[in-house]
């Protein structure tokens, strides 16, 4: 076979002018929003860990899930493409909202703009260079009142340069108010205990501050139902703290060991919490 | 006036909440029994099929998760296949009108010759009475009930919640698995799971 060359040329003209801009391309398209990749710093250093986001922007009224997408729908899965010697760690999800689609399907996820963290780790032998390409294939379910899939293909490109990294000014507060999203650790002078009987499972709290009212977030399917009213009670000032009463899931016969999950309280603030919950019958 | 008027609104909550918890389907449990038109205009009970098995199939034509399995020909070949073997198989739409999935009688069988499936019959449920009385939450969801009229399975179609036709290979397909053992005469070993998919468009 023997091609002309201009043929060629027009071939090469057409890989530099278009390939660029479909793999590389930081921002891509999902339907009724757009998902980006970017990173916290502008290299990459050996040794070192960043931080990437996932940014996803979504038109008014639709929502994506969060990991636990509770009654229907599912969470935005990533395939990382990465060059030799970078890895990815988990997604950090920040605090998702409740979505209430019927009075028995409730769902957790996220409206508006949200950014996944994910840490990057770069291996300390990794070798310095103009470029390398980190990428992400995103799949997507996105729903207002209906749903549909999508598929992005995302990539970065930065430097491998030996040193401290230097922090991507113009995406800082971004980072800083992805981080402010996250779940907190439990405040060190809360103490919470957590008790079941056949049909529900109480979140007991003694507080710093009084609480007028938390929902709870739970990280695994199952644990609860999720459409169920959970019932919040504060105790007094004098000793502050809440009584938590949460459905079990009808699916799920056994005895539930732990309750993890988020709670997030009316303040605005959100804990991660953790709590072995005592057998039935025993307080 | 007053007393019968906040004892009307506590009956109403009652009856309200009665379908949203404490009478919805459970494993082990009796399958609530309804009353349902079908599209080719028949009243149907569920009590009238008591002695053999039931499968209920919640559907919405229009859902991703629906689609990968009526496109990929998925449910039709579960529908033939547990069909032959005497199986009762209800496609419910419980879509509310104006709704994703909702359906006329006429566009429902229109579906189901385009698609070549093949239940027992499709019962149009568009005040969502029928999604409801079985807490169903997604579509699809199913539920397998037995010649006694005892649910023995309630949840996922399989085991890959994802709306991708390419992960129906290699899946396990909870029905098929359920109804295989229960015809052998074994529990059903894997007999509650969370159903996955779109959310059922009840009406506001």
């Amino acid at each position: 076979m023997c091609l002309r060359p201009r043929f060629l040329f027009a071939l090469a003209i057409g890989a530099v002018l278009f390939l660029p801009v479909a793999v590389r391309a930081a921002t891509a398209a999902i339907p009724h929003g757009k998902v980006a990749l970017l990173a916290e710093h502008r290299s990459i250093s050996p040794g070192q860990q960043t931080t990437l986001a996932l940014r996803f922007q979504l038109e008014e009224g639709w929502h994506i899930y969060w990991q636990n997408p509770g009654d229907s729908g599912q969470p935005p899965r990533v395939r990382w493409q990465l060059p030799p010697g970078l890895t990815v760690g988990e997604i950090q999800w920040p605090v998702p909202q409740r979505i209430q689609t019927a009075a028995n399907i409730v769902d957790y996820g996220y409206h508006g703009t949200v950014l996944l963290l994910v840490p990057l780790r770069a291996a300390p032998d990794l070798t310095a260079r103009s470029n390398a390409t980190i990428g992400a294939e995103v799949n997507v379910v996105i729903c207002r009142e209906v749903c549909l899939t999508g598929k992005a293909q995302v990539s970065l490109a930065l430097p491998v340069r030996a040193g401290s990294p230097v922090v991507n000014q113009s995406l800082r507060g971004e980072f800083e108010r992805a981080r402010q999203a996250m779940p907190q650790p439990v405040p060190t002078n809360w103490r919470l205990r957590a008790t079941q009987s056949r049909e529900t499972v109480v979140l007991y709290g003694e507080t710093d501050e009084p609480i007028s009212r938390g929902f709870f977030f739970p990280w695994e399917e199952l644990q609860i139902e999720n459409a169920a009213t959970q019932n919040w009670e504060s105790a007094g000032n004098r000793s502050p703290g809440f009584r938590l009463v949460l459905r079990k899931s009808a699916r799920s016969r056994a005895p539930l060991e732990r309750l993890r999950g988020v709670l997030a309280l009316e303040n605005g603030r959100a804990y991660w919490l953790e709590v072995p919950v005592a057998a039935e019958g025993r307080n | 006036m007053k007393r019968i008027t906040a004892w009307l609104i506590l009956a109403l909550l009652v009856a309200l909440a009665v379908p949203f918890g404490l009478r919805a389907a459970r494993v082990g449990e009796p399958a609530p029994d309804f009353t349902g038109t079908t599209s080719d205009g028949q009243t149907i009970k569920l009590s009238d099929f008591r002695g053999k098995y039931v499968v209920l199939e919640w559907h919405n034509n229009g859902c991703p998760y629906v689609r990968k399995h009526y496109n990929s020909g998925n449910m039709q070949r579960l529908q033939k296949q547990w069909t032959a073997r005497g199986v009762v198989w209800l496609t419910i739409i419980s879509s509310a009108p104006g709704k994703q999935g909702y359906v006329t009688a006429e566009q429902q069988n229109e579906y189901v010759a385009r698609m070549n499936a093949a239940p027992t019959a499709s019962i149009l449920d568009p005040t969502g009475t029928i999604g409801r009385l079985y807490d169903a939450k997604t579509s699809p969801q199913m539920v397998i009930i037995d010649p006694n009229g005892v649910v023995i399975y309630d949840g996922a179609i399989d085991d890959r919640p994802t709306a991708n036709p390419a992960d129906i290979e290699g899946a396990t397909n909870y029905v098929s698995q359920a109804l295989e053992e229960a015809l052998a005469g074994k529990p059903v070993s894997v007999s509650s799971t969370k159903p996955y998919g779109c959310s059922v468009k009840y009406p506001d």
